[in-house]
């Protein structure tokens, strides 16, 4: 039958295939070749391919562990030091600078602080407290407000809220993330660490009077 | 970079540069262990990247075995104004074809491969066989008086209608 040249010599090339097992062959040669070049990277770096992976998996789940051992190491660091701070400084009843007992006007007296002091959406005065008054303090060697508060059962509390350094900050639980505050006594002394909107806030609970 | 679907086409490829199926299958194998080895930079030509790297792969065995057609991979130049959309209009059958394809030189064979079953232009026919796109149309022109004058064709048969 006459055609077109270009129409014969497709029909003489297009039914040309590899049979199943040359294609087979040749897949396997290529797994090889792939194979052989990971090999020759991993040996160039002076390590067999699969210790390499098994070093690197241990190294980084080394690595990731460490990590998370330093910063619970910190931040326990970090809680001892605010607690035993904050429980020394309550326990000092130094004189307030301003009394009141409504919060606006006593939150509105610190106006040298680097932060806006906020009221806690957690540490809210129970039914019977009082509110004293409050001045300045430090924590952690920056400018901070210490309010103090007391209850129906003459229990003299302190409020402390300060800054810290982003990076402290991280390492205390965040109430407006569903976390619980870090709870300590020290001098038979309650105190919760937490922070909020960027605040460290500290609450020493006094003992009842007479005790 | 190598599916079924390019090693089948390599495969074609080969077969169109060897006569026999077990040549081509083992000119496939080189190129393809060539091409992994010193892979293209452009993942996307790698058909003609292929088929370069094949062909020089193919050129080598020949040299090394100085078979008698590395002769016909030199030609000379002839300027020649033919246009190659007369091959278009030539009619030819099955049979002649399979006559006429194992006297074809290997660079004839390509050109024919090149234009009929990859669609390749003149111009890229030539880029591929690194020639100018003359040299190609007095390839084409040439294989067409031999043709005719070892009696394999009629000149008439390849005359543009």
């Amino acid at each position: 039958m006459t055609t077109d040249l270009k129409n014969a010599l497709q029909d003489k090339f297009s039914g040309l295939e590899l049979d199943e097992k040359k294609l087979r062959q040749l897949e396997k040669q290529l797994l090889a070749s792939q194979e052989k070049k990971l090999r020759e990277k991993s040996f160039r770096l002076g390590v067999p391919y699969w210790p390499a992976a098994a070093i690197s998996v241990i190294l980084c789940f080394l690595v990731l562990f460490s990590y998370d051992a330093y910063k619970m190491y910190r931040g326990k660091m970090l809680v001892n030091s605010l607690v035993s701070e904050t429980v020394q400084n309550h326990l000092k009843l130094k004189p307030l600078e301003v009394k009141s007992a409504r919060f606006d006007e006593v939150l509105d007296y610190f106006e040298m602080l680097e932060f806006n002091p906020i009221k806690s959406s957690y540490l809210v005065p129970k039914s019977g407290d009082t509110l004293l008054g409050g001045r300045y303090c430090t924590i952690q060697g920056a400018d901070a407000a210490q309010l103090r508060v007391v209850s129906k059962d003459g229990r003299v509390s302190s409020w402390y809220q300060g800054m810290l350094p982003s990076g402290d900050l991280d390492l205390l639980p965040d109430v407006r993330k569903g976390q619980m505050p870090i709870q300590r006594s020290l001098r038979g002394l309650q105190t919760k660490l937490w922070q909020e909107g960027g605040v460290v806030f500290i609450e020493v609970q006094g003992m009842p009077q007479g005790t | 970079m190598f599916d079924r679907c390019m090693l089948n086409k390599l495969f074609r490829y080969c077969r169109m540069l060897c006569d026999q199926e077990s040549d081509a299958f083992d000119l496939l194998q080189n190129g393809v262990e060539r091409c992994l080895k010193s892979p293209p930079e452009n993942s996307e030509a790698t058909y003609s990247y292929a088929i370069r790297v094949i062909r020089n792969a193919f050129i080598d065995e020949m040299r090394s075995n100085k078979h008698r057609e590395t002769e016909l991979f030199d030609e000379t130049l002839h300027t020649v104004d033919y246009d190659v959309a007369g091959l278009e209009q030539i009619m030819i059958n099955r049979s002649d074809l399979e006559a006429i394809w194992p006297v074809l030189s290997i660079t004839e064979r390509e050109i024919l491969f090149l234009w009929a079953v990859e669609g390749y232009s003149t111009t890229e026919i030539a880029e591929h066989l690194e020639k100018s796109r003359n040299t190609i149309l007095s390839i084409i022109h040439r294989m067409r008086k031999r043709l005719s004058e070892q009696g394999f064709i009629d000149q008439d048969i390849w005359e543009v209608a």
